[in-house]
Protein backbone atom coordinates (compact mmCIF):
# COMPACT_ATOMS: atom_id res chain seq x y z
CA UNK A 1 0.00 0.00 0.00
CA UNK A 2 3.13 2.37 0.66
CA UNK A 3 4.71 2.14 -2.75
CA UNK A 4 1.07 3.40 -4.05
CA UNK A 5 1.68 6.56 -2.62
CA UNK A 6 5.76 6.63 -3.70
CA UNK A 7 6.71 7.29 -6.78
CA UNK A 8 4.03 10.19 -7.38
CA UNK A 9 1.83 10.20 -10.11
CA UNK A 10 3.80 9.60 -13.37
CA UNK A 11 2.27 7.25 -15.57
CA UNK A 12 4.88 5.96 -18.06
CA UNK A 13 3.24 6.59 -21.58
CA UNK A 14 4.37 8.04 -24.76
CA UNK A 15 2.20 10.32 -25.70
CA UNK A 16 2.49 14.47 -27.39
CA UNK A 17 2.08 15.43 -23.30
CA UNK A 18 4.36 13.10 -22.15
CA UNK A 19 6.67 14.73 -24.65
CA UNK A 20 6.28 18.68 -23.78
CA UNK A 21 9.24 20.66 -22.17
CA UNK A 22 8.09 20.31 -18.41
CA UNK A 23 9.25 23.83 -18.28
CA UNK A 24 6.04 24.62 -20.43
CA UNK A 25 4.27 21.60 -18.99
CA UNK A 26 4.78 23.89 -15.71
CA UNK A 27 3.08 27.13 -17.62
CA UNK A 28 0.28 26.24 -19.18
CA UNK A 29 -0.89 24.45 -15.93
CA UNK A 30 -0.89 27.61 -14.27
CA UNK A 31 -2.76 29.40 -17.06
CA UNK A 32 -5.21 26.67 -17.69
CA UNK A 33 -6.15 27.17 -13.91
CA UNK A 34 -6.45 30.67 -14.17
CA UNK A 35 -8.52 30.26 -17.58
CA UNK A 36 -10.84 27.56 -15.67
CA UNK A 37 -11.15 30.17 -13.04
CA UNK A 38 -12.34 32.97 -15.56
CA UNK A 39 -15.36 30.87 -17.13
CA UNK A 40 -18.37 31.65 -15.83
CA UNK A 41 -21.15 31.29 -18.62
CA UNK A 42 -22.26 27.79 -19.89
CA UNK A 43 -20.73 28.69 -23.09
CA UNK A 44 -17.15 29.54 -21.87
CA UNK A 45 -17.17 26.35 -19.12
CA UNK A 46 -18.65 23.84 -22.01
CA UNK A 47 -15.74 25.14 -24.36
CA UNK A 48 -13.29 24.28 -21.08
CA UNK A 49 -14.86 20.65 -20.66
CA UNK A 50 -14.32 20.12 -24.45
CA UNK A 51 -10.75 21.79 -24.04
CA UNK A 52 -9.78 19.35 -21.07
CA UNK A 53 -11.70 16.16 -22.96
CA UNK A 54 -9.15 16.61 -25.45
CA UNK A 55 -6.21 16.84 -23.26
CA UNK A 56 -7.47 13.58 -21.85
CA UNK A 57 -7.19 11.72 -24.80
CA UNK A 58 -4.31 12.97 -26.10
CA UNK A 59 -2.67 12.29 -22.86
CA UNK A 60 -3.10 8.39 -23.26
CA UNK A 61 -3.99 7.69 -20.21
CA UNK A 62 -7.16 5.87 -19.24
CA UNK A 63 -10.08 6.81 -18.05
CA UNK A 64 -10.16 5.51 -14.84
CA UNK A 65 -6.38 6.16 -14.05
CA UNK A 66 -8.06 10.27 -14.01
CA UNK A 67 -11.31 8.74 -11.62
CA UNK A 68 -8.93 7.56 -9.39
CA UNK A 69 -7.44 11.15 -8.56
CA UNK A 70 -10.49 12.68 -8.20
CA UNK A 71 -12.00 10.01 -6.02
CA UNK A 72 -10.08 11.57 -3.07
CA UNK A 73 -11.63 14.93 -3.48
CA UNK A 74 -14.94 13.45 -3.82
CA UNK A 75 -16.04 14.68 0.20
CA UNK A 76 -14.61 18.27 -0.74
CA UNK A 77 -16.62 18.63 -3.62
CA UNK A 78 -19.85 17.48 -2.67
CA UNK A 79 -19.43 19.43 0.73
CA UNK A 80 -18.39 22.75 -1.34
CA UNK A 81 -22.02 21.76 -3.35
CA UNK A 82 -24.27 21.11 -0.46
CA UNK A 83 -22.20 24.69 1.60
CA UNK A 84 -23.50 26.52 -1.98
CA UNK A 85 -26.78 25.43 -2.23
CA UNK A 86 -27.75 26.36 1.33
CA UNK A 87 -25.89 29.49 1.24
CA UNK A 88 -26.24 31.67 -2.13
CA UNK A 89 -28.92 34.03 -2.33
CA UNK A 90 -31.52 34.27 -5.13
CA UNK A 91 -34.58 35.25 -6.16
CA UNK A 92 -36.32 32.60 -7.85
CA UNK A 93 -37.37 30.24 -4.49
CA UNK A 94 -38.04 26.35 -5.94
CA UNK A 95 -38.58 24.99 -2.78
CA UNK A 96 -38.40 26.71 0.91
CA UNK A 97 -37.79 24.94 4.67
CA UNK A 98 -37.52 26.46 8.02
CA UNK A 99 -34.22 28.90 7.24
CA UNK A 100 -33.08 27.11 4.10
CA UNK A 101 -34.17 27.83 0.94
CA UNK A 102 -33.01 26.40 -2.56
CA UNK A 103 -33.25 28.74 -5.59
CA UNK A 104 -31.92 28.22 -8.87
CA UNK A 105 -29.12 30.73 -8.34
CA UNK A 106 -28.13 28.57 -6.00
CA UNK A 107 -27.83 25.55 -8.16
CA UNK A 108 -26.00 26.92 -10.75
CA UNK A 109 -24.00 28.40 -8.84
CA UNK A 110 -23.31 25.36 -6.97
CA UNK A 111 -22.64 23.13 -10.15
CA UNK A 112 -20.38 25.60 -11.97
CA UNK A 113 -17.87 25.15 -9.14
CA UNK A 114 -18.03 21.53 -8.62
CA UNK A 115 -17.33 21.20 -12.38
CA UNK A 116 -15.01 23.94 -11.94
CA UNK A 117 -13.08 22.13 -9.19
CA UNK A 118 -13.36 18.61 -11.07
CA UNK A 119 -11.54 20.65 -14.01
CA UNK A 120 -8.85 21.62 -11.99
CA UNK A 121 -7.85 18.07 -10.53
CA UNK A 122 -7.61 17.25 -14.20
CA UNK A 123 -5.84 20.06 -15.20
CA UNK A 124 -2.90 19.47 -12.62
CA UNK A 125 -2.81 15.77 -12.89
CA UNK A 126 -1.96 16.61 -16.66
CA UNK A 127 1.21 17.43 -15.50
CA UNK A 128 1.75 15.51 -12.66
CA UNK A 129 0.39 11.93 -14.56
CA UNK A 130 3.13 13.06 -17.71
CA UNK A 131 5.90 14.06 -15.87
CA UNK A 132 8.56 12.20 -13.98
CA UNK A 133 9.26 13.88 -10.51
CA UNK A 134 13.00 14.35 -12.03
CA UNK A 135 12.17 16.06 -14.88
CA UNK A 136 9.85 18.48 -12.76
CA UNK A 137 12.24 19.20 -10.24
CA UNK A 138 14.82 20.23 -13.40
CA UNK A 139 11.96 22.34 -14.59
CA UNK A 140 11.21 24.35 -11.54
CA UNK A 141 15.01 25.03 -10.78
CA UNK A 142 15.44 26.22 -14.56
CA UNK A 143 12.50 28.23 -14.01
CA UNK A 144 13.26 29.90 -10.66
CA UNK A 145 16.72 30.91 -11.75
CA UNK A 146 15.71 34.41 -12.00
CA UNK A 147 15.65 33.52 -7.73
CA UNK A 148 19.62 33.54 -8.01
CA UNK A 149 19.45 37.62 -8.09
CA UNK A 150 18.16 37.72 -4.46
CA UNK A 151 20.46 35.04 -3.46
CA UNK A 152 18.03 31.92 -3.40
CA UNK A 153 20.24 28.91 -4.02
CA UNK A 154 18.11 27.37 -6.75
CA UNK A 155 20.49 24.66 -7.25
CA UNK A 156 20.50 23.27 -3.64
CA UNK A 157 16.82 23.11 -3.27
CA UNK A 158 16.03 21.32 -6.13
CA UNK A 159 19.12 19.17 -5.82
CA UNK A 160 17.41 18.20 -2.16
CA UNK A 161 14.31 17.43 -4.22
CA UNK A 162 15.66 14.77 -6.10
CA UNK A 163 17.60 13.34 -3.49
CA UNK A 164 13.94 13.24 -1.22
CA UNK A 165 12.46 12.17 -4.34
CA UNK A 166 14.98 9.32 -4.84
CA UNK A 167 15.00 8.12 -1.61
CA UNK A 168 11.38 7.70 -0.87
CA UNK A 169 11.17 4.04 -2.30
CA UNK A 170 14.33 3.02 -0.01
CA UNK A 171 13.02 4.68 2.93
CA UNK A 172 9.50 3.06 2.68
CA UNK A 173 11.33 -0.50 2.25
CA UNK A 174 13.14 0.49 5.57
CA UNK A 175 9.85 1.48 7.01
CA UNK A 176 8.78 -2.04 6.04
CA UNK A 177 11.62 -3.58 7.60
CA UNK A 178 11.12 -1.50 10.68
CA UNK A 179 7.88 -2.65 11.31
CA UNK A 180 8.71 -6.40 10.50
CA UNK A 181 11.35 -6.03 13.26
CA UNK A 182 9.25 -4.24 15.77
CA UNK A 183 6.03 -7.15 15.00
CA UNK A 184 8.69 -9.71 15.89
CA UNK A 185 9.14 -8.22 19.14
CA UNK A 186 5.52 -8.52 19.72
CA UNK A 187 4.73 -4.94 19.03
CA UNK A 188 0.90 -3.43 18.26
CA UNK A 189 0.20 -1.52 15.33
CA UNK A 190 -3.14 -2.23 14.44
CA UNK A 191 -5.29 -2.35 18.03
CA UNK A 192 -6.21 0.69 20.17
CA UNK A 193 -7.94 3.62 20.16
CA UNK A 194 -6.29 7.03 17.67
CA UNK A 195 -3.99 8.44 20.73
CA UNK A 196 -2.53 4.52 21.39
CA UNK A 197 -2.26 4.11 17.55
CA UNK A 198 -0.38 7.26 17.65
CA UNK A 199 1.94 6.27 20.70
CA UNK A 200 2.98 3.01 18.56
CA UNK A 201 4.10 4.69 15.32
CA UNK A 202 6.91 6.05 17.95
CA UNK A 203 8.92 2.69 17.90
CA UNK A 204 9.05 3.00 14.15
CA UNK A 205 9.87 6.91 13.54
CA UNK A 206 12.81 6.89 15.95
CA UNK A 207 14.84 4.03 13.98
CA UNK A 208 13.85 5.82 11.17
CA UNK A 209 14.84 8.98 12.09
CA UNK A 210 18.35 7.71 13.27
CA UNK A 211 18.85 5.15 9.57
CA UNK A 212 18.47 8.51 8.18
CA UNK A 213 20.81 10.51 9.35
CA UNK A 214 23.13 7.70 9.21
CA UNK A 215 21.98 7.41 5.22
CA UNK A 216 22.31 11.36 5.27
CA UNK A 217 25.71 10.98 6.23
CA UNK A 218 27.26 8.39 3.93
CA UNK A 219 25.38 10.25 0.69
CA UNK A 220 27.27 13.23 2.00
CA UNK A 221 30.54 11.60 1.66
CA UNK A 222 29.75 9.69 -1.62
CA UNK A 223 28.78 13.08 -3.34
CA UNK A 224 31.90 14.49 -1.93
CA UNK A 225 33.46 11.64 -3.27
CA UNK A 226 32.35 12.38 -6.74
CA UNK A 227 33.57 15.95 -6.63
CA UNK A 228 30.34 17.18 -5.59
CA UNK A 229 30.41 21.20 -5.36
CA UNK A 230 27.41 23.00 -5.53
CA UNK A 231 25.49 24.22 -8.61
CA UNK A 232 29.03 26.15 -9.61
CA UNK A 233 30.59 25.00 -13.50
CA UNK A 234 28.58 21.84 -13.42
CA UNK A 235 27.08 20.84 -16.54
CA UNK A 236 23.86 18.45 -17.45
CA UNK A 237 23.75 14.88 -19.61
CA UNK A 238 20.09 16.02 -20.47
CA UNK A 239 19.03 19.73 -20.67
CA UNK A 240 15.89 20.74 -21.51
CA UNK A 241 15.21 21.65 -24.64
CA UNK A 242 12.08 23.45 -25.83
CA UNK A 243 11.00 23.04 -29.70
CA UNK A 244 8.52 24.03 -31.87
CA UNK A 245 5.83 21.74 -30.45
CA UNK A 246 6.44 23.52 -27.20
CA UNK A 247 5.77 27.01 -28.26
CA UNK A 248 2.34 25.88 -30.36
CA UNK A 249 1.24 23.92 -26.91
CA UNK A 250 1.47 27.44 -25.22
CA UNK A 251 -0.17 29.01 -27.97
CA UNK A 252 -2.98 26.98 -28.24
CA UNK A 253 -3.57 27.14 -24.58
CA UNK A 254 -3.33 30.75 -24.75
CA UNK A 255 -5.83 31.22 -27.47
CA UNK A 256 -8.21 28.75 -25.59
CA UNK A 257 -8.21 30.95 -21.80
CA UNK A 258 -8.67 34.33 -24.36
CA UNK A 259 -11.61 31.91 -26.39
CA UNK A 260 -12.99 31.57 -22.76
CA UNK A 261 -12.88 34.88 -21.72
CA UNK A 262 -14.61 36.29 -25.02
CA UNK A 263 -17.46 33.20 -24.45
CA UNK A 264 -18.12 34.34 -20.88
CA UNK A 265 -19.82 37.74 -22.57
CA UNK A 266 -22.54 35.45 -24.17
CA UNK A 267 -25.14 34.31 -21.94
CA UNK A 268 -27.52 31.78 -22.34
CA UNK A 269 -29.12 31.03 -18.59
CA UNK A 270 -29.47 33.95 -16.38
CA UNK A 271 -26.22 35.31 -15.61
CA UNK A 272 -24.95 32.22 -16.91
CA UNK B 1 57.66 8.32 -7.26
CA UNK B 2 55.43 5.95 -6.77
CA UNK B 3 51.53 6.41 -7.46
CA UNK B 4 50.37 6.62 -3.51
CA UNK B 5 52.79 7.52 -0.93
CA UNK B 6 51.88 7.25 2.48
CA UNK B 7 54.83 8.50 5.30
CA UNK B 8 54.68 8.07 8.91
CA UNK B 9 50.61 7.98 9.05
CA UNK B 10 48.40 8.59 12.18
CA UNK B 11 45.69 9.11 12.75
CA UNK B 12 43.28 9.51 15.99
CA UNK B 13 39.70 10.00 16.21
CA UNK B 14 38.28 12.60 18.64
CA UNK B 15 36.45 10.40 20.59
CA UNK B 16 39.26 7.88 21.46
CA UNK B 17 42.68 8.05 22.57
CA UNK B 18 43.85 4.82 20.83
CA UNK B 19 45.57 6.22 16.97
CA UNK B 20 43.09 4.55 14.60
CA UNK B 21 46.08 4.61 12.15
CA UNK B 22 49.67 4.13 14.11
CA UNK B 23 52.95 5.22 11.73
CA UNK B 24 51.98 3.26 8.13
CA UNK B 25 54.30 3.87 5.86
CA UNK B 26 53.35 2.65 2.26
CA UNK B 27 54.02 3.16 -1.21
CA UNK B 28 51.20 1.83 -3.85
CA UNK B 29 52.39 1.84 -7.60
CA UNK B 30 49.93 2.79 -10.75
CA UNK B 31 48.38 -0.57 -11.87
CA UNK B 32 48.46 -2.50 -8.51
CA UNK B 33 45.47 -4.81 -7.44
CA UNK B 34 45.97 -4.17 -3.52
CA UNK B 35 43.76 -6.17 -1.14
CA UNK B 36 43.67 -4.57 2.30
CA UNK B 37 42.60 -7.34 5.15
CA UNK B 38 41.86 -7.40 8.58
CA UNK B 39 39.40 -7.57 11.66
CA UNK B 40 36.86 -5.35 12.47
CA UNK B 41 38.35 -1.89 14.01
CA UNK B 42 42.03 -2.88 12.67
CA UNK B 43 41.51 0.63 10.61
CA UNK B 44 40.78 -1.09 7.11
CA UNK B 45 38.16 1.95 6.53
CA UNK B 46 39.98 4.86 8.52
CA UNK B 47 43.16 3.95 6.26
CA UNK B 48 40.88 4.17 3.20
CA UNK B 49 39.50 7.32 4.42
CA UNK B 50 43.02 8.92 4.13
CA UNK B 51 43.60 7.87 0.90
CA UNK B 52 41.23 10.33 -0.81
CA UNK B 53 41.57 13.13 1.78
CA UNK B 54 37.75 12.70 3.97
CA UNK B 55 39.87 12.15 6.39
CA UNK B 56 42.87 14.28 7.39
CA UNK B 57 45.85 12.27 8.88
CA UNK B 58 46.63 13.66 12.71
CA UNK B 59 50.46 13.10 11.68
CA UNK B 60 52.43 11.76 8.53
CA UNK B 61 51.45 12.85 4.92
CA UNK B 62 49.60 10.77 2.00
CA UNK B 63 50.50 11.90 -1.44
CA UNK B 64 48.55 10.80 -4.74
CA UNK B 65 50.51 11.29 -7.58
CA UNK B 66 52.66 13.86 -5.99
CA UNK B 67 49.26 15.72 -4.44
CA UNK B 68 49.28 15.98 -0.75
CA UNK B 69 45.64 15.26 0.33
CA UNK B 70 45.91 17.86 2.92
CA UNK B 71 46.07 20.32 -0.30
CA UNK B 72 42.44 22.25 -0.64
CA UNK B 73 43.00 23.86 -3.85
CA UNK B 74 43.93 20.81 -5.59
CA UNK B 75 40.71 18.40 -3.67
CA UNK B 76 38.95 18.55 -6.78
CA UNK B 77 41.54 17.02 -9.04
CA UNK B 78 42.07 14.29 -5.97
CA UNK B 79 38.75 13.36 -5.54
CA UNK B 80 39.04 12.72 -9.46
CA UNK B 81 41.66 10.37 -9.57
CA UNK B 82 40.79 8.66 -6.57
CA UNK B 83 37.40 7.47 -6.65
CA UNK B 84 35.59 5.83 -4.15
CA UNK B 85 32.93 2.78 -3.49
CA UNK B 86 30.90 1.99 -0.12
CA UNK B 87 29.27 -0.67 1.24
CA UNK B 88 26.38 0.28 1.26
CA UNK B 89 24.72 0.68 -2.37
CA UNK B 90 21.87 2.54 -1.37
CA UNK B 91 22.93 5.46 0.17
CA UNK B 92 25.56 6.03 -2.75
CA UNK B 93 23.24 6.67 -5.23
CA UNK B 94 22.34 10.18 -6.02
CA UNK B 95 19.76 10.30 -8.69
CA UNK B 96 16.47 8.14 -9.68
CA UNK B 97 17.82 7.14 -13.16
CA UNK B 98 20.79 4.86 -13.47
CA UNK B 99 22.48 6.68 -16.55
CA UNK B 100 21.69 9.82 -14.69
CA UNK B 101 23.53 8.77 -11.55
CA UNK B 102 26.40 7.49 -13.52
CA UNK B 103 26.58 10.95 -14.95
CA UNK B 104 26.71 12.87 -11.43
CA UNK B 105 30.65 12.51 -10.84
CA UNK B 106 31.57 14.25 -14.73
CA UNK B 107 28.59 16.81 -14.50
CA UNK B 108 30.24 17.86 -11.07
CA UNK B 109 33.39 17.92 -12.96
CA UNK B 110 31.87 20.30 -15.78
CA UNK B 111 32.50 17.65 -18.25
CA UNK B 112 31.18 19.13 -21.83
CA UNK B 113 27.96 17.91 -22.55
CA UNK B 114 28.33 15.66 -25.69
CA UNK B 115 31.91 14.36 -24.01
CA UNK B 116 29.42 13.40 -21.20
CA UNK B 117 27.10 11.18 -23.12
CA UNK B 118 30.26 8.90 -24.30
CA UNK B 119 31.58 8.58 -20.83
CA UNK B 120 28.45 7.59 -19.56
CA UNK B 121 27.30 4.76 -22.12
CA UNK B 122 31.09 3.86 -21.93
CA UNK B 123 31.20 3.23 -18.19
CA UNK B 124 27.68 1.40 -17.90
CA UNK B 125 29.00 -0.66 -21.08
CA UNK B 126 32.08 -1.65 -19.25
CA UNK B 127 30.22 -2.62 -16.14
CA UNK B 128 27.68 -4.42 -18.14
CA UNK B 129 24.59 -2.17 -17.05
CA UNK B 130 24.53 -0.38 -20.33
CA UNK B 131 20.66 -1.87 -20.78
CA UNK B 132 19.74 -1.05 -17.24
CA UNK B 133 20.39 2.79 -18.20
CA UNK B 134 16.79 3.77 -17.84
CA UNK B 135 16.03 2.00 -14.63
CA UNK B 136 15.64 3.09 -11.24
CA UNK B 137 18.05 2.01 -9.10
CA UNK B 138 15.92 0.72 -6.62
CA UNK B 139 14.66 -1.57 -9.06
CA UNK B 140 18.32 -3.23 -8.93
CA UNK B 141 19.82 -6.05 -7.45
CA UNK B 142 22.80 -4.93 -4.57
CA UNK B 143 25.28 -6.51 -7.04
CA UNK B 144 23.84 -4.24 -10.03
CA UNK B 145 23.45 -1.07 -7.84
CA UNK B 146 27.27 -1.32 -6.91
CA UNK B 147 28.14 -1.78 -10.60
CA UNK B 148 26.10 0.87 -11.23
CA UNK B 149 28.00 3.18 -8.56
CA UNK B 150 31.29 1.56 -10.06
CA UNK B 151 29.97 2.81 -13.27
CA UNK B 152 29.80 6.40 -11.41
CA UNK B 153 33.16 6.92 -10.89
CA UNK B 154 34.88 4.80 -14.21
CA UNK B 155 33.35 8.07 -15.64
CA UNK B 156 35.38 10.57 -13.84
CA UNK B 157 38.12 8.54 -15.44
CA UNK B 158 40.44 8.04 -11.97
CA UNK B 159 43.52 6.62 -11.83
CA UNK B 160 43.09 4.61 -9.05
CA UNK B 161 39.18 3.11 -7.19
CA UNK B 162 39.14 2.57 -3.46
CA UNK B 163 36.06 -0.42 -2.93
CA UNK B 164 35.62 0.51 0.87
CA UNK B 165 33.94 -3.20 1.66
CA UNK B 166 31.93 -2.65 -1.26
CA UNK B 167 30.91 -6.29 -1.13
CA UNK B 168 29.98 -6.91 2.23
CA UNK B 169 26.32 -6.49 1.67
CA UNK B 170 26.08 -8.56 -1.71
CA UNK B 171 24.87 -12.19 -2.12
CA UNK B 172 27.67 -14.23 -3.64
CA UNK B 173 26.20 -13.69 -7.17
CA UNK B 174 26.71 -10.16 -6.69
CA UNK B 175 29.73 -10.34 -4.98
CA UNK B 176 31.09 -12.05 -8.32
CA UNK B 177 29.60 -9.49 -10.60
CA UNK B 178 31.63 -6.77 -8.39
CA UNK B 179 34.75 -8.56 -8.63
CA UNK B 180 34.67 -9.33 -12.40
CA UNK B 181 34.05 -5.71 -13.08
CA UNK B 182 36.78 -4.30 -11.00
CA UNK B 183 38.93 -6.99 -12.14
CA UNK B 184 38.45 -5.79 -15.60
CA UNK B 185 39.45 -2.40 -14.69
CA UNK B 186 42.63 -3.21 -13.15
CA UNK B 187 43.79 -5.29 -16.26
CA UNK B 188 42.34 -3.63 -19.37
CA UNK B 189 42.43 0.03 -18.07
CA UNK B 190 45.13 -0.21 -15.74
CA UNK B 191 43.39 1.52 -12.63
CA UNK B 192 44.87 0.76 -9.50
CA UNK B 193 42.56 -1.32 -7.20
CA UNK B 194 42.43 -0.62 -3.41
CA UNK B 195 39.89 -3.18 -2.28
CA UNK B 196 39.69 -3.34 0.98
CA UNK B 197 37.99 -6.45 2.48
CA UNK B 198 36.88 -9.05 5.06
CA UNK B 199 36.47 -12.26 2.20
CA UNK B 200 39.63 -14.11 2.18
CA UNK B 201 38.51 -15.32 -1.04
CA UNK B 202 38.35 -12.02 -2.50
CA UNK B 203 42.00 -10.61 -1.02
CA UNK B 204 43.66 -14.35 -2.72
CA UNK B 205 43.14 -12.82 -5.96
CA UNK B 206 44.50 -9.92 -5.77
CA UNK B 207 48.85 -8.85 -6.61
CA UNK B 208 49.58 -7.68 -2.99
CA UNK B 209 48.16 -8.36 0.46
CA UNK B 210 48.29 -5.57 3.20
CA UNK B 211 47.57 -6.95 6.58
CA UNK B 212 46.39 -4.42 9.32
CA UNK B 213 45.84 -4.49 13.07
CA UNK B 214 45.07 -2.05 15.30
CA UNK B 215 45.75 0.82 12.48
CA UNK B 216 49.31 -1.08 11.76
CA UNK B 217 50.92 -2.93 8.55
CA UNK B 218 51.43 -6.30 9.81
CA UNK B 219 52.26 -8.04 6.94
CA UNK B 220 52.02 -6.68 3.16
CA UNK B 221 53.56 -9.09 0.35
CA UNK B 222 51.73 -11.23 -2.33
CA UNK B 223 48.98 -13.51 -0.85
CA UNK B 224 51.60 -16.55 -0.66
CA UNK B 225 53.76 -14.69 1.82
CA UNK B 226 50.87 -13.31 3.76
CA UNK B 227 48.88 -15.90 4.15
CA UNK B 228 51.76 -18.59 4.64
CA UNK B 229 51.44 -18.95 8.19
CA UNK B 230 47.93 -20.03 9.12
CA UNK B 231 49.01 -19.70 12.74
CA UNK B 232 49.36 -16.09 12.41
CA UNK B 233 46.54 -15.31 10.55
CA UNK B 234 44.35 -17.24 13.24
CA UNK B 235 46.58 -14.54 15.94
CA UNK B 236 45.24 -11.73 13.89
CA UNK B 237 41.27 -12.64 14.15
CA UNK B 238 41.20 -13.58 10.39
CA UNK B 239 39.83 -16.44 8.17
CA UNK B 240 41.64 -18.48 5.97
CA UNK B 241 40.55 -19.65 2.32
CA UNK B 242 38.38 -22.78 2.71
CA UNK B 243 40.59 -24.81 0.96
CA UNK B 244 43.70 -24.26 3.29
CA UNK B 245 41.70 -24.61 6.60
CA UNK B 246 40.98 -28.13 4.82
CA UNK B 247 44.62 -28.65 4.82
CA UNK B 248 45.27 -27.22 7.58
CA UNK B 249 42.85 -29.69 9.43
CA UNK B 250 44.30 -33.11 7.20
CA UNK B 251 47.62 -31.80 8.98
CA UNK B 252 49.40 -30.79 5.93
CA UNK B 253 51.49 -27.43 6.06
CA UNK B 254 50.63 -25.91 2.66
CA UNK B 255 49.97 -22.26 1.48
CA UNK B 256 46.62 -23.47 -0.84
CA UNK B 257 44.58 -20.59 -1.20
CA UNK B 258 42.97 -20.82 -4.88
CA UNK B 259 40.61 -23.99 -5.78
CA UNK B 260 42.84 -24.76 -8.46
CA UNK B 261 46.42 -25.23 -6.13
CA UNK B 262 43.51 -27.10 -3.49
CA UNK B 263 42.77 -29.75 -6.00
CA UNK B 264 46.49 -30.26 -7.53
CA UNK B 265 47.24 -30.83 -3.54
CA UNK B 266 44.54 -33.17 -2.99
CA UNK B 267 46.05 -34.88 -6.41
CA UNK B 268 49.22 -35.09 -5.37
CA UNK B 269 47.99 -35.96 -1.85
CA UNK B 270 45.89 -38.52 -3.53
CA UNK B 271 48.82 -40.13 -5.53
CA UNK B 272 51.27 -41.13 -3.08
CA UNK B 273 48.93 -42.62 -0.99
CA UNK B 274 48.34 -44.72 -3.98
CA UNK B 275 51.77 -45.38 -4.36
CA UNK B 276 52.45 -46.55 -1.06
CA UNK B 277 49.62 -49.04 -1.03
CA UNK B 278 51.05 -50.65 -4.14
Amino acid sequence: MLKDISFGQYYPADSVLHRLDPRFKILITFLLIIGIFICNSVLSLSAAIVFVIIGMLLSKIPLSTYLKNTKPLLPIILLTFILNLIYVPGEHVLWHFWKISLTTEAIETAVFIAIRIILLVIVTSFLTYTTTPTALTSAIEDLLKWLKVFKVDVHSIAMMMSIALRFIPTLIDEINKIINAQKARGADFDSGNVVQKIKAMVPILIPLFISSFRRAYELANAMECRCYNGGDGRTKLKTMQSSFKDYLALAVCIAAVVGFVLLNSIKIIGVY
Amino acid sequence: MSFIECKNLYYQYNSSKRNAINNVDLNIEQGEFIAVIGHNGSGKSTFAKLLNGLLQPSGGSVLVGGISTADEAKRIELLQSVGMIFQNPDNQIVASIVEEDVAFGPENLGVPQEELRSRVDDALKTVGMYEQRLKAPHNLSGGQKQRVAIAGIIAMQPKCIIMDEATAMLDPIGRKEVMEAVRKLNREFGITIIYITHFMNEAVDADRVILLDSGEVVKDGTPHEVFADYDTMMAYGLDVPQGYQLMHQLGIDACVLTEKECVAQLENLLGENGKTRT
